[in-house]
């Protein structure tokens, strides 16, 4: 029986050099990362760091660090851990959101700072609506266009490259920067004033 | 919002994001047309997008930076332009150093980090790169906010293609333009930096001391920003282009992801040249929608474009409008481009890479090579088209004499490709004339005809060549060995002329028919040869029987025979047979009047021959009409500054010191020398008469030290040229010794003499009036030196010939008297010398020598002496100078 760090490790070891079955395995590695990253969330939320903005990219990477070994770590297999642990942490950010937001009192919200800054001029780190306003966004854009969400995913939650992002979806650089392009001018509507119809 | 809409929406905002203005409205309208919804979807899109970079607040006047921010080091101080691209301001550099600068801010793409990543691995080279052409990106950096931006050299100035139009330059003046933006790509280019994206708005135009000078600029960015070599697949999917696709190269148009090479760049300089030569690119984009952009890039890769001559004609209005930023007419322009120019284009332009220049530098050679009139590479080569450029290119270069032989053999070999008739001997024949022109090629072109050993060394093996591979083919062999002849001949190598043309003769007279041009312009070239170096009864002979070959081929008023004629009048009138060569001239003059055009050049050499006859005579007024009309005429066919008309010049100052008019005779001969010098450098034979003519009258004013100077550089000029033997040269020496005369130095003055007569006596006979000339002098001289016997034989001699009863009277012997005339004053004969001043005066001689030659001091005291030299400068007095 593997333990979950060997599991991880093997997991994205296969993906990162294209073998193993690709959804099976992200699904096996979402799990697995699943109680980790929220552990971790959770102990950087509940500690003294109040001042610090949690940033989602930053404990997908302590992640990294303690669930793969990193002697067997590739770069596109790093990707792929990342790529998943996009996923995982908007989760957990949502699911937190959620929870404090039906909670009357106690537990305030920690500020999340995504890997870039969504809304110009806001502050850097995302308030409880923000984040939630964004990941509702998010999946109004996924049922549009499912690929141009993932990239907005992607780039918010995983802080990846274009040429991480382009090797993930397998797709030309050029076409995550005009998903991009795009993402960012809907998004802004979306989130701001004017938008609303 | 369906998904599909959504997706419209997203191609739509994509292919406007990069266009601005009314061209984005414009396109926008026209994409959407009817549907609204799609419409609003797309605007307000573009509404959040423009407000430049990622996460910044939309700005009250959506542009995200202000005049006055600083970004970076630099400060903005005003809005330069709006590209494709992003905006691009003037900013001052705050440190380390104070300066102006263009600091381009990128309006999308979200990774700073790749851009500048990109920018990185060219950022060494980008250094390294100095040229005037080349502006210098200074660095790259991002904004605080993540934006990529820019900072490159300030250029102030406008795009190539309105700078030309809006100073209305000609087309010669926009290629050395562009050849100087192409000198700009090759440096970049062997930095390993290709520009990508090379149109009009990356090629600034500034004045500097009112020149035009160039500069390139972006270089580097578009690699950075991964246009060009991106892979366009997902560009067309998308429909997004950046900035305009009209200058991209078939290749970067493509759908593979092809490497792109500095080829890609000589392509957009050919798109750029294109533009600059008719005002319009190869393929238009004339609407702005994904749908018409796929069809550009089709046309790009597949349509073959339009010859520049071509579209100079058809394009409606626009053909008037873009032939006046020309400076000419559709037609004019049309013709300009015909040829080489369209040749030179369609080769940048070529679809397939490997068929086009392979470097910058190779299209600057080629346009270059078309500005000074020689092939151009990217002609297929032809004879005809090899020949035409060398006659035009040496024009200037060709000597009096050569003339009628380059003429002769630019038409002979284009009438020997014509009288062909067997396929097989028409194709040696372009063979043929193929390595000669090679030959041609060789040479310098911007050097005259003139001395040239290595012109010599490569006609040698041209000479070599011919024997072995012309060796079954002896006709063409002929004809070839007497083209390098007179090649030879037209270089002053008279040696070696003669041995190739004698070789020539013989065998055309084997192989070729006796009307052949070739035969005739090889008996023409021999007969000057001789000529030249004085062997005139063979010369005289040589061009008897050209004249009478040319006149059985073409009759009697065609050009060739008149030049040949033309030809043997020289020859008649240098060995002293005046009046055979006067009605031979006369002769041939009203037959060309009939048969040729007033003003073809071969009037004009029968009229220089007729002139030269007229002065013999002493007519000398007719012989200024007669050259100043061939004078005219050989201006307006090769221009002020051609040989020719140097030659002209020389004998017209002649008839004028002939006139007594010394001042504008001056005038004249300085003219003659400085044309000489220009064209034929100056050790040219050419030089020598005019300047020698300058010598005597500077001897005649008693200016001995100028006199001097000229006379000694006219002698070393016409015996390197000529030879020691050659006639001519008793000018320069009977002059010297005149002058050593004067300085007193008697025994210079003989040992000059005497050397000249022998020269005379055997070139041109003892009875020949040049010969009697030097004879009088050499007689006046050896009075000085006090040998009194030897004088007086020489004397007696000299008059037997001028008195004799069927001698010429006129103004010309008229001067042989008044040198009879000294002798015998010197000799203490003093009657006899008045009896024979007398009788110069009254054949008309005038010349203020009369004042102070000192032979005369024996006579000055005699009344009838006074009363002479009193008319004598009543004539110089009247006589306007």
């Amino acid at each position: 029986m593997q333990s979950p760090r060997e599991r991880i490790t093997q997991i994205v070891a296969d993906l990162g050099a294209g073998q193993g079955d690709a959804a099976p395995s992200t699904e096996e590695l979402f799990r697995l990362m699943y109680d980790e990253l929220r552990r971790l969330a959770h102990s950087f939320m509940a500690g003294e760091r109040r001042d610090h903005t949690l940033q989602p990219t930053a404990l997908v990477h302590e992640a990294f660090l303690r669930l793969v070994d990193q002697s067997r770590a590739t770069w596109q297999g790093r990707t792929h851990f990342f790529a998943v642990g996009a996923r995982v942490m908007r989760n957990i950010l949502v699911d937190h959101a959620r929870a404090q937001g039906s909670a009357k009192r106690g537990g305030s919200w920690q500020q999340v700072t995504l890997a870039e800054r969504v809304l110009p001029g806001a502050e850097v780190g995302l308030d409880r609506e923000q984040l939630l306003a964004v990941d509702q966004a998010l999946d109004r854009l996924a049922r549009l266009d499912q690929r141009e969400a993932r990239v907005v995913e992607l780039r918010y939650f995983a802080g990846l490259t274009v040429a991480e992002i382009a090797a993930v979806l397998q797709v030309s650089k050029r076409t995550v920067e005009a998903e991009w392009t795009h993402a960012r001018a809907w998004l802004r509507r979306e989130l701001s004033n004017e938008g609303r119809p | 919002m369906s998904s599909e809409q959504h997706r419209r929406a997203k191609e739509v905002f994509l292919a406007a994001c990069d266009l601005l203005g009314e061209g984005r409205d414009a396109f926008i309208a026209s994409t959407c047309g009817d549907d609204s919804a799609l419409l609003d979807e797309v605007r307000s899109l573009l509404r959040f997008h423009d407000d430049g970079a990622a996460g910044e607040l939309p700005g009250p006047a959506g542009i995200s930076h202000q005049i006055g921010d600083l970004v970076g080091p630099y400060r903005l101080l005003a809005t330069l332009g709006e590209g494709g691209m992003g905006v691009v301001y003037e900013a001052e550099q705050q440190e380390p150093v104070r300066r102006r600068v263009a600091l381009k801010l990128v309006k999308w793409g979200m990774d700073t980090r790749e851009v500048l990543a990109r920018f990185d691995g060219e950022r060494q080279a980008l250094a390294l790169m100095d040229h005037p052409a080349i502006a210098h990106v200074l660095e790259a950096g991002a904004t605080e906010q993540g934006r990529p931006f820019f900072a490159m050299e300030l250029v102030t100035g406008e795009p190539i293609t309105s700078y030309c139009d809006r100073r209305q330059l000609t087309v010669a003046q926009r290629l050395r333009l562009l050849v100087q933006v192409c000198h700009g790509v090759q440096h970049a280019h062997q930095k390993g930096i290709i520009h990508r994206d090379l149109k009009p708005s990356n090629v600034l135009v500034t004045e500097q001391d009112e020149q035009p000078v160039p500069k390139i600029i972006d270089f580097g960015v578009a690699k950075a920003m991964g246009t060009g070599s991106a892979a366009v697949a997902d560009l067309t999917r998308l429909g997004q282009w950046i900035g305009t696709p009209e200058y991209m190269s078939p290749e970067q148009a493509g759908l593979g992801e092809t490497d792109v090479d500095t080829r890609s760049d000589v392509y957009s300089l050919g798109v750029i040249l294109h533009e600059l030569l008719v005002g319009s690119v190869p393929f238009a984009v004339d609407s702005a929608g994904p749908v018409a952009l796929d069809e550009v890039r089709r046309r790009i890769r597949d349509e073959a474009p339009r010859r520049p001559s071509t579209a100079a004609r058809t394009r409606g209005d626009g053909s008037w409008e873009a032939a006046k930023a020309r400076g000419t007419d559709p037609s004019g322009l049309a013709r300009t481009l015909r040829g080489d120019l369209d040749w030179i284009t369609m080769k940048a332009l070529d679809k397939e890479r490997s068929r086009r220049y392979g470097s910058a530098a190779e299209l600057a050679a080629d346009i270059e090579r078309h500005l000074h009139n020689e092939p151009v590479t990217a002609r297929p080569p032809n004879a005809a088209y090899r020949i035409g450029k060398l006659v035009r290119r040496n024009r200037v270069a060709v000597t009096a004499a050569a003339v009628v032989v380059v003429a002769l053999v630019a038409g002979t070999v284009a009438a020997t490709i014509g009288l062909m008739r067997a396929e097989q001997e028409a194709a040696a024949a372009q063979q043929a004339s193929e390595m000669l022109i090679g030959i041609f090629q060789e040479m310098d072109p911007s050097m005259p005809f003139g001395y040239s050993k290595s012109v010599r060394e490569l006609l040698d093996l041209g000479a070599e060549r011919v024997g072995g591979a012309l060796a079954q083919r002896p006709v063409q062999k002929a004809r070839i060995v007497g083209t390098i002849g007179q090649v030879y001949f037209s270089l002053g190598q008279y040696d070696q002329a003669r041995r190739l043309l004698e070789q020539a003769l013989s065998l055309q007279r084997e192989h070729l028919r006796a009307s052949d041009p070739s035969l005739i312009a090889t008996l023409a070239a021999l007969g000057w040869v001789h000529s030249l170096t004085a062997d005139y009864r063979a010369a005289r002979r040589y061009a008897e029987e050209a004249v009478a070959l040319a006149e059985a081929a073409y009759g009697p008023g065609h050009r060739i025979t008149l030049g040949c004629r033309d030809n043997l009048a020289w020859l008649l009138w240098k060995t002293g047979s005046y009046a055979e060569a006067r009605a031979m001239l006369d002769d041939a003059l009203a037959l060309g009047e009939q048969s040729l055009a007033p003003d073809d050049p071969r009037i004009a050499d029968l009229l220089f021959n007729r002139a030269l006859l007229l002065r013999e005579t002493g007519e000398f007024q007719d012989a200024y009409q007669s050259l100043e009309r061939c004078l005219r005429i050989r201006e307006k066919a090769f221009g002020g500054d051609h040989t020719a008309v140097g030659w002209a010049l020389n004998d017209l100052g002649l008839s004028l010191r002939g006139i007594g008019q010394l001042e504008q005779a001056r005038r004249t001969f300085e003219r003659a020398v400085a044309i000489q010098e220009r064209a034929l450098g100056p050790n040219h034979m050419a030089v020598a008469y005019p300047l020698c003519n300058l010598g005597i009258l500077d001897l005649a004013s008693g200016d001995l030290d100028m006199a001097r100077q000229r006379l000694e550089r006219s002698l070393a000029i016409r015996e390197h040229a000529l030879g020691p033997e050659n006639p001519d040269l008793a000018w320069d020496l009977n002059s010297l010794a005149i002058l050593a005369r004067r300085r007193g130095d008697v025994g210079s003055s003989l040992a000059l003499l005497r050397r000249s007569l022998a020269i005379q006596e055997k070139a041109l006979g003892p009875g020949h009036p040049e010969a009697i000339r030097t004879l009088l002098v050499l007689a006046v001289t050896t009075q000085y030196a006090g040998q009194a016997e030897e004088a007086r034989l020489l004397g007696d001699r000299a008059e037997q010939v001028l008195l004799a009863p069927a001698a010429a009277r006129n103004r010309r012997t008229a001067v042989d008297l008044y040198n009879l005339a000294c002798l015998r004053a010197v000799q203490g004969s003093s009657e006899k010398a008045l009896e024979l001043l007398r009788q110069a005066v009254d054949d008309g001689f005038v010349s203020p020598a009369l004042r102070n030659d000192p032979d005369l001091d024996s006579l000055r005291g005699d009344a009838r002496f006074a009363a002479i030299v009193a008319e004598v400068e009543q004539r110089l007095a009247v006589t306007p100078s």
